[in-house]
């Protein structure tokens, strides 16, 4: 039996040799033995093979030094270790070669990154209680804070979460809706205190998920014509204040609450996208480049 | 009448041409984002689909870049217009580490 639990744990814990191999054959043949031993730690917490040589090598070919390959590999073992994704740690050294930033400048970003999926996770795992299940609200939170949302404003978005008194999958479901909404307020330049005003008001007058998902999609509809999202969200909270329900939010009119508290409908057009201007150019005859697909 | 009229149409094209030169379009199930940066040698398009690899976009008859996307989707983009990372004037914005910010796409509806 005792020889059993050996050969098992020999087999769990030692690097494959077929996996050596394979970092082996897939690196540069001078890449140095610190590094592939490195690559196999990580590769052996549960980071796909192809994806740790393809960010291996994309590294070596763009000048970074052995120790920072060292230090992007440490950031991926601590996110491992903690439960944390490391696809955008990856990605982040992807967007960085794309913009030819400095390569301790991206190394540092990527331990950025991981900081704030840490951050993400205890906000996460404090509001349910379960790691398993706050994955996919450390997704959310961290966009909201990647989106700008002040770890300070995340406090109190968390604790009027926490005040609402409903079942768990209830509960989930309103923080799942308030950060999704929180964040595309927060992209669209909305200041964090103007966010926490609209949920403020939103909570007090008891909107639930589907309201506060309601708000979200008025928000955003309207905002993609709005010259103001700032002033677009202070007219939100006003309503709310005064009684508005999330289905009447989509009337508001600009600037004031009488489309909301009335039935004066608004025209919002759609398809075409353009930051604060007119002039659409004639359609082009062409095909575009095709990105990925 | 006829005066203020063709002041205002006058302004009208102005402002036009003098317009954000980023914006997107949706058309027949796909999603256009143009660019128009007319002195450009090369320009790229760079996005979160596929981990921020470069791809050359081209330029249609009215000398506007233009890249051809899946409508369906959110992701963070940026262009680098002659080796130059542009941010265009886009409405969603997230910041990038790197001390700038990036564009984010997000479908509608």
């Amino acid at each position: 039996m005792k020889k059993i639990f050996f050969i098992i744990f020999l087999i769990c814990f030692t690097p494959s040799p077929l996996l050596a191999g394979e970092v082996d054959e897939e690196l540069p043949m001078d890449t140095s033995a610190r590094i592939k031993e490195s690559a196999m730690q990580v590769i052996s917490l549960g980071v796909e093979n192809n994806a740790l040589i393809k960010m291996t090598r994309s590294m070596i070919e763009n000048h970074f030094m052995e120790q920072q390959i060292l230090e992007s590999y440490e950031i991926l073992i601590k996110a491992k270790n903690e439960d944390l994704p490391e696809g955008p740690i990856m990605d982040k050294l992807y967007e960085g070669v794309s913009k030819n930033i400095q390569a301790g400048n991206i190394i540092q970003a990527m331990g950025k990154v991981r900081s704030r999926y840490e951050t993400a996770s205890n906000y996460a795992v404090s509001f349910l209680g379960d790691r398993e299940q706050a994955r996919i609200m450390t997704g959310n939170i961290a966009e909201c804070l990647t989106a700008g949302v002040g770890t300070g404003d995340m406090d109190r978005i968390m604790e009027m979460l926490q005040q609402r008194e409903m079942k768990r999958d209830k509960a989930s479901e309103l923080a799942t809706e308030t950060l999704k909404t929180a964040r595309d307020m927060a992209r669209t330049g909305v200041e964090s205190r103007d966010i926490i005003d609209v949920m403020d008001n939103a909570f007090r007058k008891g909107y639930g998920a589907g309201e506060i998902k309601k708000l979200g999609n008025a928000f955003m509809t309207q905002a993609r014509t709005s010259s103001s999202p700032s002033d677009l969200a202070s007219s939100y909270s006003n309503a709310i204040k005064q009684g508005a329900t999330a289905d009447s939010l989509m009337k508001l009119s600009p600037g004031g609450l009488g489309g909301a508290l009335g039935d004066l409908p608004s025209e919002s057009p759609r398809g075409i996208g353009s930051p604060g201007g007119p002039g659409v150019p004639s359609s082009p005859g062409g095909g575009g480049m095709g990105s990925p697909r | 009448m006829i005066r203020p009229l063709i002041t205002v149409c006058g302004a009208f094209l102005i402002l036009s041409s003098c317009a954000s030169h980023n914006y997107y379009e949706l058309k027949d199930n796909d999603l256009y984002i143009y660019l128009t940066e007319p002195d450009a040698e090369k320009v790229y398009f760079v996005s979160s689909l596929d981990q921020f690899e470069r791809h050359e976009a081209l330029k249609n008859e009215s000398g506007i870049w233009e890249v051809t996307l899946p409508p369906d989707q959110s992701f963070i983009y940026f262009f680098i217009v002659d080796e130059t990372v542009l941010l265009p004037p886009c409405n969603h914005k997230v910041r990038d580490d790197f001390g700038s910010e990036n564009c984010i796409y997000m479908p509608e509806g």
